[in-house]
């Protein structure tokens, strides 16, 4: 669907869109007893038309944002039509279970209500997830440079965090309460140790892939040990490193329920297992959003920096 | 141009009954090079020939310093050689281009690791210049062919100004066409810098047009078969009645065995 030409088609998300908001105004809510009011939805949907309508506008326009617009179409066209039919099915007709998939006007709704210990939670996490992707990441690069690098390191180190690494994240909670002076660096060790693992594999097996020629080259040239490891295996390395990153920022999502359950206050993870308990689904689901969207900017900071240093792969691989 | 003088007087190369075994998997020793010696003089240009696999490569990389001789010394200019350096630059068959840096960067890389960049700037150009590749600094070496990108490894190379060049196989995977016009350019540099080259090679062709001195030697583990002088009268015509009998007194030094040399295939040293 790469095309230069304008398509009519630009405006489907639009008009999947408003269908939404038509079907929700037009048929009646058939949970009554879940009914709330306001209809969030609606709103949410409205908004996200006028944005989509603005976007196929913009593509009469613009033949750049053209190209990058229209390959998303179908993309965005069936999201809305799934929104749709999540709509229909729950608060519509009842057709799934109200009490474990609540309508989504509810868990919009649990956003406007609940929205001061939602973002409490959100900080409390980003700073959990932050501190614990830097420390894991740097540790995981720079671990997986030495084991790379050094023969003797991986002969003695490696077989040791072979047996760590996969280690299920709860058996570290006591440890890390143990070792730890506070609750939030026992937390913070317990998502660094998951983002770890899989950034220091995919280092080290980047560094031991590096073509050997380029270091014979740079020997020749009077290159020491310190500049070849910064110069040549780092960056010859780096999109497998990018690999591990990824990898490591996935999993520290997935451990930050655990994170979180080790006594703490806020937390998107520890909301979730709160609601969960006292069987608040659409909290729950509203914490998932959350915590998928929170993942999806991180990612998406990540590809960022990909493409800031990896622009020289472009025309090697198919990105 | 940058012409170091110099260099026609330094770049001897002295090759003291060399050997070199490797340790294969099981422990025992391959002997790959044994008891070369050889004399190159200053600014000489010495073709090594020999079958597949015979350790020519070796060789070569023990003069870069790649590689420890196992007993004998090598001296440039009389002084034993260690490991490797600057002075001894090397090209390979492949060019071994790092991929995550512009031509430009690549080039440079030898000044940057010597921190001696910030004097010499400008000499990045000169070299991008010298091998042709002007207009392609920006460039990424998987966006260059197969002959740019050797270019590029030459120029990478020479900007640290080596009294030796080592080359292995250097035209090796180019087209006929490409092989020709890099020969000559190579000539050039050659005449203009007048460094020591040592270039290994399968190609009597390229031997014969190329050398000043083509070193024939044996199956593994090699020893110097003869040295052959090479001073058939410059530019060399390829048709010529002497290059083609230069060529077949070559090949009957060789005295390629054919059943020989298909064992060996793909079975170069390291």
């Amino acid at each position: 669907m790469k095309t230069g030409k304008f398509e009519l088609i630009a405006f489907l998300p639009a008009l999947m869109a408003a269908f939404i908001v038509l079907i929700d105004r037009v048929i009646p809510s058939a949970s009554r007893a879940m009914n709330i009011e306001i209809p969030y939805l609606s709103y949410v949907m409205a908004v996200i038309t006028v944005v989509f309508v603005i976007c196929a506008i913009l593509t009469l326009f613009n033949r750049d944002y053209r190209i990058k617009f229209l390959p998303k179409v179908k993309f965005y066209t069936a999201l809305m039509l799934l929104i749709n039919l999540l709509n229909i099915l729950t608060d519509k007709t009842s057709l799934l279970k109200s009490i474990y998939f609540p309508p989504l006007n509810n868990v919009l709704a649990v956003a406007v209500k609940d929205r001061e210990m939602l973002l409490n939670c959100v900080l409390y996490s980003s700073r959990l997830l932050l501190l614990g992707i830097l420390f894991g990441g740097a540790a995981g690069i720079l671990t997986g440079v030495l084991i790379g690098w050094y023969k003797e390191v991986n002969y003695w180190v490696f077989p040791v965090f072979r047996f760590i690494g996969p280690m299920p994240t709860a058996i570290w909670i006591p440890i890390a309460l143990l070792a730890f002076p506070t609750l939030l660096s026992a937390s913070v060790f317990i998502v660094a140790l998951s983002m770890w693992f899989p950034t220091m594999v995919q280092t080290s097996s980047g560094i031991q892939n590096v073509s050997k020629g380029y270091y014979d080259v740079a020997r020749t040239m009077g290159a020491s040990t310190l500049y070849q490891i910064i110069h040549i295996a780092i960056p010859a390395a780096l999109p497998q490193i990018f690999v591990g990153l990824f990898s490591g920022i996935t999993t520290s999502f997935i451990t930050l329920m655990m994170a979180e359950l080790m006594g703490s206050k806020y937390g998107i993870g520890w909301y979730i297992n709160w609601q969960q308990q006292i069987m608040s689904y659409p909290n729950v689901w509203m914490a998932f959003l959350i915590l998928a969207l929170l993942c999806f900017f991180v990612l998406k900071g990540l590809f960022a920096l990909r493409k800031k240093f990896l622009s020289w792969q472009e025309g090697i691989i198919r990105w | 141009m940058v012409k170091d003088k110099a260099a026609n007087k330094t770049g001897r190369i002295e090759i003291v009954n060399v050997s070199k075994n490797f340790i294969n998997q099981y422990g025992e020793i391959v002997p790959t090079v044994a008891n070369v010696s050889l004399d190159i003089q200053p600014g000489e240009f010495v073709c090594l020939m020999g079958p597949s696999g015979c350790g020519k490569t070796t060789l070569l990389r023990t003069i870069a310093g790649l590689l420890q001789p196992s007993s004998g010394e090598i001296f440039l200019d009389g002084k034993k050689i260690t490991g490797p350096g600057p002075e001894r630059g090397l090209v390979f068959q492949d060019p071994e281009l790092f991929q995550w840096m512009d031509i430009e960067h690549n080039v440079a890389f030898g000044l940057k690791a010597r921190k001696i960049y910030q004097e010499r700037k400008e000499d990045v150009q000169k070299y991008i210049d010298l091998v042709g590749l002007r207009g392609f600094e920006k460039a990424y070496p998987h966006h260059l062919s197969g002959g740019m990108k050797q270019r590029a490894a030459f120029a990478r190379a020479l900007i640290n100004q080596p009294k030796v060049l080592l080359l292995d196989e250097p035209f090796g995977a180019l087209d006929a066409f490409t092989r020709t016009a890099l020969q000559e350019r190579l000539l050039e540099i050659w005449r203009e810098f007048g460094m020591t080259i040592v270039m290994v090679t399968h190609d009597i062709e390229e031997a014969v047009f190329l050398g000043t001195k083509i070193v024939v030697m044996s199956q593994r583990p090699t020893t110097v078969k003869q040295v052959l002088d090479d001073d058939l009268p410059r530019p060399r015509d390829r048709n010529s009645l002497e290059f083609v009998e230069m060529r077949k007194k070559i090949l009957s030094v060789l005295d390629f065995d054919i059943f020989a040399i298909s064992n060996q295939v793909g079975d170069e040293p390291c």
